[in-house]
């Protein structure tokens, strides 16, 4: 317009015309749809005398929401018991699940398909006249007419059908058991448990694909007069991935039990359990490949030369195809991981008259812990406790009201060791040899730490079970106090050591609180199926912690700043916040330090630990959930609803913008970004944007994501799932040899009810809310 | 009662179950190793030394200028908001450099040490334990005190006083980390002196160890870069006579130089259909490689390209392209946001890729076989009997494989003066784009005037931009006009040749103090 190549009334045309667009409106017609999840149940039942059998089949098939993608899972359950001998009873069972299905791939750069904002907002997904609106990021401006090169169109939902995942696995598990009587009161008993995994997933770009058209692009250089392809001409990229996962698990256990004198029972557990778990697997790439004509090129590419080809003078963008993360990552190994684990434990029970009860257990839990002192590797655990059945008492019998109450007190004790610390050194070898020497290497990523100890946690705990009015009201409520001694903690190292951090037995601290399980029954049918139920169940939690201790961990302002950093005094998820000290000027963010200094984010972090302050701790304190079900003739309807309060959350953080989103990168503009700074217009927290900012040298790393004014309160109810049921009357099933039948429709991820923040933010995502889903169910029992 | 006698004997015997467990879960899980082999201990050294950029020594010594917005950097430094890469551009002594907390350098400070206690100190910790071949546990101990050593002579060239043998023994150096560190610990810092005597005392070692390879593979040290390192640290100590017989003794083992004069590309590079010149990665040159300078991207100062030779084979052939505005017009860097066109403000030379790999390679923290023909004629020219004519014979045999036949000229020397400006312009242009100018200059500037430098650079600078020369950007960029200049003086005993020990170590280790006031 400052050259007068267009006129005002065109540039207003102009911005009239993409004022009507939608992209992300747009997006969600073609390419998305209610995501719902269909489940159908088959149960087979069979009982003799000597013989029970237990038969189940499920079908489940998911839409997942997108176009052009499914999940489907299909279970069999099979569980056997047959009593061999007056002494001996054997049980076998299956589960068998196999599930396959597709999705469009999605790697977030090449291909954004399954990103709704991975555009302007702006800008369409299908032209008027119906084609496919062209958002090419990576256009080669010399050689774009150049038959010898594919074109750089893209376009999400025709990248949908052209490059997919697809996935198939299968898992097993087989148990079987012996059951010995071998005396009066003892058992034996025995058990072998193995499960076996077996994952395949392949991704295949076909040659239409965004991707597959810029590798090519990418791999074509100048020959003489012509053109030459470092990879083939034609064809795809199929890149395979196979996992199997083996594991099993023994176990046997001695157990007896024995009434004396009518009054003293006891009882006694002891048992031994072994497991093993082995997981790895391959991946495999294949080049040039066409799946209607199944051919492929692999064996010609010369990797040498293309993971050399870094740049690429016909073509510009060479930078967004690397070598490491499309070739080289699709071949290759998921390394194995071998895990040992084994238990001995021991309860012995003795109760007094079925009205007092006094027990004790012992638990030893074997782990292989590699680069561990063997005195580590058996952790133990022991527990004692006493309880009372106070309604049991002759005094009771005289209040009418109350059916049942017992008192439980226990007191327990457990040693506890981090996963992968290790008090010997311990290198890992299971990473890429050296790229330049192409030799294997090691890395020793973490020191070792020859000063360790046990993390050694108290539990004790006090409880009353109740059961009021003919038990239609009926509950427990739990008081607990654990005390946590050497808890672990990556300490910072300093650089000289080589180092930057290594876990150690830093810290102090407690959890207290109160657990409630209410039940009340407003209508109870005494099993009439015509008659109306409805019953109300109710659960809370109320928890308290603080860290007593902390060998000193923090030490500047910058170490502070953020989620879950442990400072005495305060909760374990404690959040600790810059406080904002308004714009400057110049449309540059300030931050307070403790003596109401401004400063940039550079300085700030730079400051002692008292610059930042506490801004309320991130887990709930308190959780709350209510079920009521209600049932009539048949039907069946339950809701259930939590409310998750008491903690704060920090969302929608207003960082700057150096530049627009280029073509490269397109991304719809934060709305904030309107109310940025500006000469004329100061009232604000918006930093400046585009020739103002100043955020790479004012903002720190990121400081401003800890600004106090982006705390805010996460408290909620919600509804969790609303569950609707149908059981077919008796009649209408006996023909069938139907036990029952059962309709099910259920709707999970309802938004938030009711939630305390002011900026209209989902708790749980820290964003919208996650659409709704619907699940059909029908379910048989014969 | 027997039978409860008998369940209480049951009980008993599930006792040695309970070791059972503990033998059952004694496993070595695959991929992992506690480094009690001498081949598994042996593929620590193997690393990428990733970490090992060390370009603010570059910018220091004005070899290369920051790759960032110029203007800006320079007019938010005036105006209070300075960076670590603005005080380097400038030389500005009064800013605190330990407050600037976007510290690069921590990096590099960790790296330093990274080598050393994650490489070099778990070998000499574990090797005489390890069970394998004896020949090579040798070796591998050998080369972890070769590393230990040289790592912590970067260290204290970096973080601590050049030495000065009137005042070594008192000046604040540098941690020396040895295998027995206790990892709760602090670390103690050390005299220069101290420093270099441990220094001295390893590579003593590694020597004695007599196991190191002539011929090592890519990436290892050999026995001629151990007395390489010998030789520089003999020659900070200014032992020269020692620093003489360790370059001898490396010269022994490899005294091969690239010729320039060959390493053209043979097949030119289209479309430009020009020789480009080629340094590989791995040359008999570079003794022990670790990174290439040429993996980031680098804008080269006019002071240094105009100290090359005009008729410089690297510099004519090299892929330097001379005017940042070009490069950045040219699209290849518009996508890298938009802040880096405003670079075009500054007349820079830059590294520029043509195609496939970058084509030079020098590995940033290391000495090749030119650094001991240098450390030779250094000594020729030290002491009162200074042999200009033999350490001339020496720089020109450098010189007449750095240029080309068509224009080379043997320099005309008569006075140690001149002897000693062309041993710098030489050394200047073999070791562009590495840490080593800076770690010579500091040397050279502790306290000898014949050899000191004072530091100066303008900058030029086109607050309007670039225009294409005729229209065509492929011609050339010029300057919009009004073109403003900069000039800035580094002195040869400023303390910005000293850098700050990085606030990650300094916030946990209140032994680190600074070493500069």
């Amino acid at each position: 317009m400052g050259e007068n190549l267009v006129t005002e009334s065109e540039v207003n045309q102009l911005l009239g015309e993409l004022r009507q667009n939608n992209y992300a409106k747009e997006y969600a017609e073609h390419l998305l749809r209610n995501q719902i999840v269909q489940q159908y149940n088959v149960a087979v039942r069979n009982m003799t005398d000597r013989y029970q059998s237990n038969l189940v089949f499920n079908y489940k098939h998911d839409n997942s929401g997108y176009i052009n993608e499914n999940d489907n899972r299909f279970t069999i359950f099979y569980k056997g018991e047959y009593r061999m001998a007056r002494w001996l009873n054997l049980s076998f069972g299956v589960n068998s699940i196999l599930q396959n299905g597709h999705y469009s791939s999605y790697d977030g750069w090449l291909n954004k398909a399954k990103d709704p904002f991975s555009e302007f907002a702006y800008s369409r997904l299908i032209n008027d006249d119906g084609s496919y609106a062209d958002h090419s990021r990576f256009s080669n401006g010399l050689f774009e007419d150049d038959p010898a090169f594919r074109p750089s169109h893209y376009n999400a939902l025709e990248e949908m059908g052209y490059d997919q995942t697809r996935y198939d696995r299968q898992s097993s598990r087989y148990n079987g058991g012996l059951l010995f009587y071998l005396m009066e009161g003892l058992t034996a008993q025995a058990q072998f448990i193995y499960e076996s995994e077996r994952s395949n997933n392949s991704r295949f770009s076909e040659a239409e694909s965004y991707l597959m058209r810029m590798m090519r692009n990418a791999y074509t250089r100048r020959s003489g007069d012509s053109w030459e392809y470092m990879i083939p001409e034609t064809g795809g990229r199929l890149v395979t991935e196979n996992r199997k996962g083996d594991y099993w698990t023994t176990r046997g256990q001695l157990n007896y039990s024995q009434l004396i004198a009518e009054k003293h029972a006891i009882d006694l557990l002891a048992g031994l359990e072994f497991r093993e778990t082995r997981h790895k697997g391959t991946r495999s790439l294949l080049m040039g490949y066409d799946d209607q004509l199944q051919t492929q090129n692999t064996a010609n590419l010369d990797l040498v030369e293309l993971r050399a080809w870094q740049t690429n003078p016909y073509y510009y963008d060479m930078n967004t195809i690397s070598f490491f993360s499309l070739i080289e990552n699709g071949m290759g190994l998921i390394p194995e991981e071998w895990h040992r684990f084994a238990s001995g434990y021991g309860n012995v029970t003795y109760t007094y008259n079925k009205k007092y009860n006094l027990f004790g257990s012992f638990r030893k839990d074997y782990a292989d812990v590699y680069g561990l002192n063997s005195k580590y590797r058996g952790k133990p655990l022991w527990s004692a406790g006493a309880s009372w059945v106070i309604s049991d008492e002759p005094f009771m019998e005289a209040t009418g009201c109350v059916n049942y109450l017992k008192l439980r007190t226990s007191y327990g004790i457990t040693g506890n060791i981090v996963p992968n610390v290790t008090s010997i050194m311990v290198a890992t070898t299971n990473i890429p040899v050296n790229t330049w020497t192409q030799q294997p290497r090691a890395q020793i990523t973490r020191p070792a730490n020859p000063f360790l100890t046990w993390e050694k946690t108290a539990t004790s705990n006090l409880g009353v079970d109740f059961g009021l009015l003919n038990t239609r009201l009926r509950g427990a409520i739990d008081f607990y106090y654990k005390r946590a001694d050497d808890v672990y903690a990556l300490k910072t190292l300093e650089p000289t050591t080589g180092f930057s951090n290594m876990w150690m037995n830093m810290a102090s601290l407690y959890n207290k609180g109160v657990e409630l399980d209410l039940t009340y029954d407003w209508f109870s049918s005494g099993g009439d199926r015509n008659r109306l139920t409805w019953s109300t169940n109710l659960t809370m939690a109320y928890n308290h912690n603080e860290i007593t201790y902390i060998e000193s961990l923090a030490k500047t302002a910058g170490d502070l700043a953020g989620d879950y950093r442990y400072r005495e005094g305060s909760p374990i998820s404690a959040m600790w916040s810059y406080r904002f000290g308004g714009l400057t000027d110049e449309g540059q963010r300030t931050f307070l330090d403790q003596d109401g200094t401004q400063l940039t984010g550079n300085q700030i972090s730079g400051r002692d630990v008292d610059a930042v302050i506490f801004s309320g701790q991130r887990d709930p304190k308190i959780t709350m959930g209510m079920i009521n079900t209600f049932r009539y003739k048949g039907f069946s309807l339950s809701a259930m609803a939590v409310y998750y309060g008491k903690n704060h959350m920090r969302s929608l953080q207003e960082g700057t913008l150096s530049s627009p989103a280029g073509a490269y990168n397109p991304e719809p503009m934060r709305s904030y970004l309107l109310d940025a700074w500006r000469p004329d217009h100061t009232d604000t927290t918006v930093p400046g944007i585009f020739q103002y900012d100043r955020s790479s040298t004012t903002d720190g790393a990121g400081a401003y994501n800890f600004l106090d004014i982006y705390v805010q309160p996460a408290d909620f109810i919600k509804i969790r799932n609303i569950v609707l049921g149908y059981d077919l009357p008796a009649a209408w099933r006996v023909k069938g040899g139907l036990q029952n039948a059962t309709l099910r429709f259920q709707i999970d991820n309802l938004p938030p009810l009711w939630k305390k923040n002011r900026i209209g933010v989902d708790p749980e995502t820290g964003g919208i809310s996650r659409p709704a889903s619907f699940i059909l169910g029908l379910t048989l029992n014969f | 009662m027997r039978t409860i006698d008998l369940k209480y004997y049951r009980f008993f015997l599930l006792l040695p179950l309970f070791i059972g467990c503990s033998d059952f879960t004694d496993i070595t899980p695959k991929g992992q190793s506690i480094l009690n082999k001498v081949e598994e201990l042996e593929l620590l050294l193997n690393d990428e030394y990733t970490q090992l950029q060390s370009w603010e020594a570059m910018y220091l010594v004005n070899d290369n200028i920051p790759a960032q917005n110029i203007l800006d950097l320079i007019t938010r430094h005036e105006n209070g908001m300075p960076t670590v890469e603005s005080v380097l551009l400038t030389w500005d002594e009064t800013v605190d450099r330990t407050t600037i907390t976007q510290d690069p350098q921590q990096n590099l400070y960790g790296a330093f040490y990274g080598v050393i206690g994650r490489i070099a100190n778990p070998i000499i910790a574990n090797v005489d334990q390890a069970t394998g071949s004896k020949t090579k546990a040798a070796q591998i101990k050998a080369e972890a005190y070769v590393l230990r050593a040289f790592f912590h002579y970067l260290a204290v060239n970096f973080y601590a006083r050049a030495y000065n043998p009137a005042t070594a023994a008192g000046d604040g150096g540098v941690p020396y980390m040895l295998e027995d560190f206790p990892i709760n610990g602090l670390a103690e810092k050390r005299t220069v002196q101290e420093v270099y005597q441990f220094i001295l005392e390893d590579l003593e070692s590694a020597l004695e160890l007599d196991a190191l390879p002539e011929n090592p593979a890519g990436m290892r040290v050999g026995k001629a870069f151990a007395y390489a390192v010998k030789a520089k640290v003999l020659m900070a100590m200014r032992d020269y006579a020692g620093a003489d017989q360790a370059a001898i003794a490396s010269l022994a083992i490899n005294d091969r130089l690239l010729d320039h004069r060959d390493d053209r590309l043979a097949i030119p590079m289209p479309p430009f259909d020009i020789p480009f010149f080629e340094r590989p990665r791995f040359n008999e040159e570079e003794l022990f490689y670790q990174v290439s300078s040429f993996t980031m991207r680098y804008i080269f100062s006019p002071d240094l390209l105009a100290s090359f030779d005009p008729n410089d084979l690297m510099l004519k052939y090299g892929e330097l392209e001379n005017n940042v505005a070009t490069y950045l017009t040219g699209g290849v860097l518009l996508n890298q946001g938009g802040n880096m066109t405003s670079l075009a403000g500054v007349q820079a030379w830059f590294h520029y890729v043509m195609a496939g790999d970058f084509k030079i390679h020098y590995s940033i923290n290391s000495l090749t076989t030119a650094d001991m023909y240098l450390t030779r004629a250094e000594c020729l020219l030290r002491g009162e009997d200074a042999n200009i004519p033999a350490a001339m014979e020496i720089l020109e045999k450098l010189r007449e494989r750095r240029i080309d036949p068509a224009g080379y000229t043997p320099l005309n020397v008569s006075t140690k003066t001149e002897a000693i400006a062309a041993l710098k312009q030489v050394a200047r242009c073999e070791n562009f784009a590495t840490s080593k100018n800076f770690i010579d200059m500091k040397r050279w500037n502790a306290t000898e005037p014949e050899w000191q430098t004072t530091l100066t650079k303008t900058l030029t600078l086109a607050p309007q931009g670039f225009m294409p020369r005729g229209g065509n950007p492929m011609i050339g960029w010029d300057p919009i006009p009004p073109v403003t200049t900069k000039s800035y003086t580094l002195r040869p005993d400023s303390p910005l040749w000293i850098f700050p020990f990085p606030q990650a170590a300094t916030n946990y280790n209140p032994n680190l103090t600074q070493n500069y006031d």
